[in-house]
């Protein structure tokens, strides 16, 4: 006995040939995200590498010259250049030729020995500001502990805070972005398979011909819905599976809890795309407002940038999108070990989110033909 | 007079792949004359149109237009010739004076000139109320006037007219020819590609082609005269003369035959005797006489005569479910959009095992009435009824008693034949067994076994013909309905398609169909005519022409009774105002 | 050129920009999507961080410890959630409440004056999101080191304790008050001018051959340079037009100054107008749809000018095949010289070695979608 209606099942085939109808629409379909994965994993990263600075050395004592090379030595320089006048280094930082520019005063060796404060200066180039905050960080971390070195006191612990990384002790990059990325991309794929498919149907002259078959609104829906549903939870699997092998990431959740999540995810980001569908005559029209809704949805989510940080209007904006309580749910199974009440609240307002847009969708397809 | 000719071409071959689209045809082409191309689908008419145009090159061959070689001095070509694209060119997000005025200055009419011609050709393709309206929202058949007015834009030697009359009612039929022979007169060679014969036989010269080559090459009546003496035409007791055509065409005499109204008409092979008719006619008190030859009956001939009668889809087709009410009925049908009316207060019924025909000029109303019928828009106030279900309100049970073929091809190009197949039965709720039988069953009749795994968009268009009807055929329908079933389709598959609707509507299948095609509506029982959203004819083709009939008018053919009915309505709404 | 003639030209451009005004997408992408993506820009993604949530475990009830408790909740940086006890802050931080937890120990007020006895707070950070956790870690060291100074500058332990320390003085030439939307921003107008660039300029070729004009247009006798002229004038045209208007809305809507000149901004913008024109004049040419011409340029033109063009993520960070695929996408080389324009000023020896790459990079463009053009249909069949 077969689970649907020979009118549904030959919906939900037709639906699933039309997104898979051959090699190359598969791969079409598989590909681009998951070279996606691998490029935004390396791209996504806000730590900085390779950084060019210059340095002008006044002082040109023993100690500055320590100071330059542990600097030299660390693992955020690029190149670093020696310059020989305040207008030279002014110069290099007005052009972008450094991110930052060093100048170590006069008296800097002599301060040290005296045990006055030494001071460094820095100038960064604020076209560049997050680097460059980031660098000038990297740089008092470095005179912190050449104080370290230099001081004669008793005190071996100047930094009177003990600080700690719960989750991701060595913070690194990988851990955060991979599966981020992961529902991201999912979603992005499920969105426009559903959208093209009404659209599509519209432009080709074959939702005249569904229409004037026994299938109700229901089924059309249902069937539309599916091949994200089938497509996306597996592609989300091979992402998590990816960063568990390829990328290292630990998971400390439940796997099962994870696949229930995609599933749910997939379903409440599908009623978007169908709403954006049933709203478009033509496939361009479609892709579009995929599009336009894409690019807020990837950056109000939380990804980007931490959601508390928005404007209260954005962030009750943001409570509408999917990919916010998917991005907690991920993060929680992977990182944090939480466990199914933990998640419970998100897979909820992620069910409200699907079953609204599923149920506004419907009844859009429906009052279409008014 | 006709001088030296304006176009020779000989010996073009144009290959794709491994297809010859034109194999090594030549011919010359007379200015001050309308030449016309003719031939069934993947003919190579389109193709010899692009050469002329110099869109295409042919692979070999050579092609002279006013004196130059479209390869080498393409500039020089493009200068003097008039192009019409299938789709007709226009840009539909803009105006009818944008599109006149982009063309006009593509072709670099002078600013002084401009003015003047535009006046005239807004008044010669009465196109003067809608300067101001956009393309996309003109009708079929003005859309394609404007485009014959972009094309005339620079006033060309040579104007090249790729099916122009496809999708086009009647009156802007008569429009577009009344253009193009003000043109001819004036000198210019028209280059006209269709597939309705009817349009071909107006024509001075006609080239008609088939699989690449040219099969013959002069002016109409030398073709049709051939046939001479062996055209007849069968009057008898009119509710027999779709079996008494099955019956004909089966005859190894008979090489073509159509409806015609209440008539028959019948093509004998060459050579063979006509006593098979004559006695066959008068098995059933038909009276067979001789008639005039058309251009039509020659070019069947010509392509070796049309399909037999029998229709194998007929044989096993029992209705699934059995349906006593009226098949079709609306009452008090009206459909606003808006202010617009676009269906106002129509009343009909159709009985079952009609052919129950829609007729109408481009928004006249009829596509909305029909989409009303099929469930595809809901109405304003009144009711449709299918097999005595209410569309509204048991659209489900309604929707299982019909059968719809649409007039754009609407089968899932993603799917292979196979799967569309697969789909339509179960999108009908066809299971297991009883699926699998009704598939196997259709592509056994429509010889589909080795198209099963192509695209259907690769298909010949008489196969993707036939798929149309087999989807919309898998769950036994007692009511169908063809909008525009074969526009634009070359009169070999439409006879074939037609076959088989008169077999099924011997099984009691109830057909309801729109056309823009005259001969089309010849097969019908019954004809409903519609403009400005009204009903304003309904009786059967011969009842039709016979109220248009007068003095002024003799033995008016159906676009002459369809153009007059118009004509009247108009007349009337005149003298009112 | 034989045969050019401008007004057949001008007649190709005034079609198409009569067109191009009645396109419901043109304004969804030149007039609606500036807006969303600069207002996002200025607003949703702020690298700037604020009102953290934050858990605070205060083991003493001292004077001095409510006196820095009160310094945490006072800091724009902070929403302080105060804890009963650890239990209760690691489930919070588990189930994501709060992002970190500061701890004030028991033996706070000792730990000030014996620094042996351990640092005077523990901060817990949430390490699931690196740079934010980096942020708060930094940023509530801060708080405690802020609340040092203000209370025990001139104890001599805490004299000490400082005299051998490096003080590094950061100045943050061009946003000296380090607003990241300065340095969004001028990101945002590369990303909107790529998609009129690219993105509408591919699917307006595709579509006149979708829909039987290109047929029509090839048939008369305006060359393919004149077809292909008037197509990308207009766009070239929108595209200014829309630097203007996201200008505009930054300046004055969003405050991110513009020390540079008008000329200087118009140079880098029709600069970069030539490879995205090119680009998606390539793309219409290799596929004549509309669908598979809109999902590449989305793919090859809009990702690539959010990811690579060094606008949020640096390019010198990314290992090396990104960077030598950066180097590539025209708009990297026109968020630096927007930047600069902005922020800086006219600063040339910046902008034009980045027209200079724009160029080259429009003209392999240009190149490629020239050869890919046939005059005539039989590519098409």
């Amino acid at each position: 006995m077969k689970l649907f209606s020979p009118t549904l099942w030959a919906q939900i085939i037709k639906e699933l040939l039309c997104v898979l109808r051959d090699k190359q629409a598969r791969v079409g379909l598989i590909a681009p995200p998951l070279m996606q994965l691998f490029i935004f994993s390396f791209a996504v990263t806000l730590d900085v590498k390779n950084i060019d600075i210059g340095v002008y050395d006044m002082d040109g004592g023993s100690y500055a010259q320590e100071f330059v090379s542990s600097i030299a030595a660390s693992k955020f320089v690029g190149k670093i250049a020696a310059v020989h006048s305040q207008e030279e280094i002014e110069q290099s930082i007005v052009n972008g030729k450094n991110l930052v520019g060093i100048i170590i005063p006069q008296n800097f060796s002599r301060d040290i020995i005296n045990k006055t404060p030494p001071k460094i200066e820095l100038i960064v180039d604020g076209r560049r500001a997050n680097a460059g905050q980031i660098v000038v960080s990297y740089i008092e971390t470095i005179a912190n502990s050449m104080g370290v070195f230099t001081k004669t006191a008793v005190d071996k612990n100047p930094d009177r805070t003990g600080i700690r990384y719960w989750f991701n002790p060595t913070l690194n990059y990988f851990w955060f972005v991979v599966p981020s990325l992961a529902p991201l991309l999912v979603s992005i794929s499920a969105l426009g398979v559903t959208s093209m498919s009404i659209a599509r149907e519209r432009e080709l002259g074959t939702f005249d011909q569904l229409l004037v078959s026994p299938a109700t609104y229901l089924e059309i829906i249902i069937a539309k819905a599916m091949p994200a549903m089938i497509i996306g939870p597996p592609l989300g699997l091979f992402m998590v599976f990816a960063a568990l092998t390829f990328f290292g990431v630990p998971f400390t959740g439940n796997f099962f809890l994870l696949l229930l999540s995609l599933f749910v995810h997939v379903y409440a980001v599908i009623g978007l795309g169908l709403i954006i569908s049933a709203f478009s005559q033509t496939q361009q029209q479609a892709i579009l407002g995929v599009f336009t809704i894409m690019v807020p949805m990837v950056l109000m989510s939380g990804f980007a940038t931490p959601y508390e940080n928005m404007p209260q209007f954005l962030q009750d904006i943001a409570l509408s999108i999917p990919n916010l309580y998917t991005l907690r749910i991920v993060q929680g199974l992977f990182l944090k070990g939480q466990g199914f009440m933990d998640v419970l609240p998100s897979l909820m307002s992620l069910m409200i989110i699907g079953t609204l847009s599923l149920t506004a969708s419907y009844f859009i397809v429906r009052n279409k033909l008014q | 007079m006709p001088e030296s000719p304006a176009i020779k071409f000989e010996n073009i071959v144009k290959t794709f792949g491994n297809i010859k689209a034109l194999d090594g045809v030549s011919a010359e082409i007379k200015s001050g004359q309308l030449t016309g191309i003719v031939g069934p689908d993947g003919a190579g008419k389109t193709t010899l149109m692009r050469i002329l145009a110099t869109l295409l090159h042919a692979d070999s061959g050579s092609v002279n237009i006013a004196g130059f070689d479209p390869k080498t001095q393409g500039q020089n070509v493009k200068d003097i010739i008039g192009y019409m694209p299938q789709r007709f060119g226009l840009y539909e997000d803009l105006s009818v004076i944008d599109n006149l005025q982009l063309y006009s200055k593509l072709r670099r009419v002078d600013e002084k000139t401009r003015e003047k011609l535009f006046a005239r050709l807004l008044e010669f393709t009465r196109l003067e109320p809608f300067t101001n309206r956009l393309a996309g929202a003109l009708s079929g058949g003005m859309k394609q006037k404007l485009g014959l007015a972009c094309a005339l834009l620079g006033e060309p030697k040579v104007l090249l007219l790729d099916e122009p009359g496809v999708g086009v009612d009647p009156v802007s039929r008569q429009d577009l020819w009344r253009m193009v022979e003000d043109l001819t007169s004036d000198g210019m060679a028209v280059i006209w590609s269709t597939s309705y014969l009817d349009e071909a036989e107006k024509c001075a010269e006609v080239l008609l082609f088939n699989e690449g080559k040219i099969l013959f090459n002069g002016k109409p009546d030398e073709l049709t005269q051939t046939l001479d003496g062996r055209s007849f035409l069968l009057k008898g007791d009119a509710d027999l003369r779709r079996k008494v055509l099955g019956v004909a065409l089966e005859l190894d005499d008979v090489c073509d035959g159509t409806i015609q109204g209440s008539a028959i008409r019948l093509v004998k092979k060459s050579n063979s005797s006509e006593d098979a008719i004559i006695k066959t006619a008068k098995e059933y008190d038909y009276i067979a006489t001789h008639t005039k030859p058309r251009f039509e009956d020659a070019f069947v001939d010509l392509l070796g005569g049309g399909p037999g009668g029998h229709s194998k889809l007929a044989d096993n087709f029992e209705i699934e479910r059995d349906i006593s009410q009226t098949p079709v009925a609306c009452v008090n049908l009206t459909k606003k959009f808006g202010n617009f009316v676009a269906t106002n207060n129509v009343s009909f019924e159709v009985k079952k095992g009609e052919i129950f025909g829609l007729l109408g000029p481009n928004g006249a109303g009829k596509s909305t009435t029909f989409k009303m019928l099929c469930g595809l828009l809901i109405p304003t106030s009144g009711t449709a009824r299918v097999a005595g279900h209410d569309l509204r309100k048991a659209a489900k049970e309604a929707k299982s008693n019909l059968g719809y073929m649409a007039q754009k091809f609407s089968l899932y190009g993603l799917l292979s034949v196979g799967q569309n197949l697969e789909f339509s039965a179960g999108v009908y709720g066809l299971d297991g067994k009883l699926k699998r039988d009704r598939i196997d069953e259709m592509i056994d009749i429509f010889h589909l076994e080795k198209y099963l795994s192509s695209a259907p968009g690769d298909l010949p268009l008489g196969y993707k013909q036939r798929l149309a009807l087999a989807c919309a055929l898998m769950h036994r329908p007692p009511v169908l309905f063809l909008d525009e079933p074969t526009s634009g389709v070359d009169p070999l598959t439409r006879r074939e398609f037609w076959m088989h609707i008169n077999g099924l509507v011997a099984k009691g299948v109830t057909i309801m169909v729109t056309t823009h095609f005259m001969e089309e509506a010849e097969y019908c029982d019954r004809v409903a005519m519609m403009y400005g959203g009204n009903l304003i004819a309904l009786d059967t083709p011969d009842g039709l022409k016979a109220s248009v009939e007068g003095k002024d008018l003799q033995n008016p053919t159906m676009e002459q009774a369809f153009i007059e009915l118009i004509r009247r309505v108009d007349a009337q709404k005149g003298e009112a105002a | 050129m034989k045969g050019f003639s401008f007004s057949r030209l001008w007649a190709l451009i005034i079609k198409e920009t009569k067109q191009m005004l009645r396109d419901p997408s043109t304004f969804l992408v030149a007039g609606l999507l500036p807006i969303i993506l600069l207002l996002l820009f200025a607003y949703a993604v702020s690298l700037d961080i604020r009102n953290l949530p934050i858990g605070m475990v205060r083991q003493s009830d001292s004077v001095k410890a409510q006196s820095i408790s009160a310094k945490y909740s006072g800091s724009r940086y902070f929403v302080v959630h105060p804890m009963r006890d650890m239990v209760e802050a690691q489930e919070a931080i588990k189930i994501g409440t709060i992002r970190g937890i500061v701890v004030i120990p028991a033996n706070f007020d000792e730990r000030i004056t014996r620094p042996s006895l351990g640092p005077i707070v523990e901060i817990v950070s949430d390490g699931t999101q690196p740079n934010t956790a980096r942020f708060l870690a930094n940023a509530s060291a801060g708080v405690a080191q802020l609340w040092l100074q203000d209370n025990f500058a001139n104890s001599p332990q805490f004299q000490a304790a400082m005299a051998n320390r490096i003080e590094v003085i950061p100045r943050y030439w061009f946003n000296a008050e380090i607003e990241s939307r300065r340095t969004l921003i001028p990101g945002a107008i590369a990303i909107v001018m790529t998609m009129i660039g690219t993105l509408l300029t591919a699917m307006v070729v595709a579509r006149e051959f979708e829909r039987g004009t290109m047929e029509a247009l090839m048939a008369t006798p305006a060359s393919r340079i004149e077809i292909l002229a008037g197509k990308l004038i207009p766009y070239f045209l929108l595209g200014l037009v829309a630097t203007a208007i996201c200008t505009l809305l930054a300046v004055f809507a969003f405050g991110v100054p513009l020390r540079g000149s008008l000329f200087g901004l118009f140079a880098a913008s029709s600069a970069f107008l030539i490879p995205a024109l090119g680009q998606g004049l390539l793309i219409s040419s290799a596929t004549k749809n509309q669908f598979v011409a809109s999902q590449i340029a989305l793919f090859a033109g809009f990702l690539p000018a959010m990811m690579l063009s060094g606008f949020i993520y640096e390019t010198s960070s990314m290992p090396l095949p990104l960077q030598i695929m950066s180097n590539i996408v025209a708009a990297k080389y026109y968020v630096s010289s927007l930047r600069s324009v902005f922020l800086v000023g006219d600063v040339w020896s910046v902008i034009l070695p980045n027209i200079g790459f724009m160029l080259l990079i429009g003209a392999l463009f240009f190149f490629l979608a020239f050869r890919a053009t046939a005059t005539t249909l039989d590519g098409k069949k």
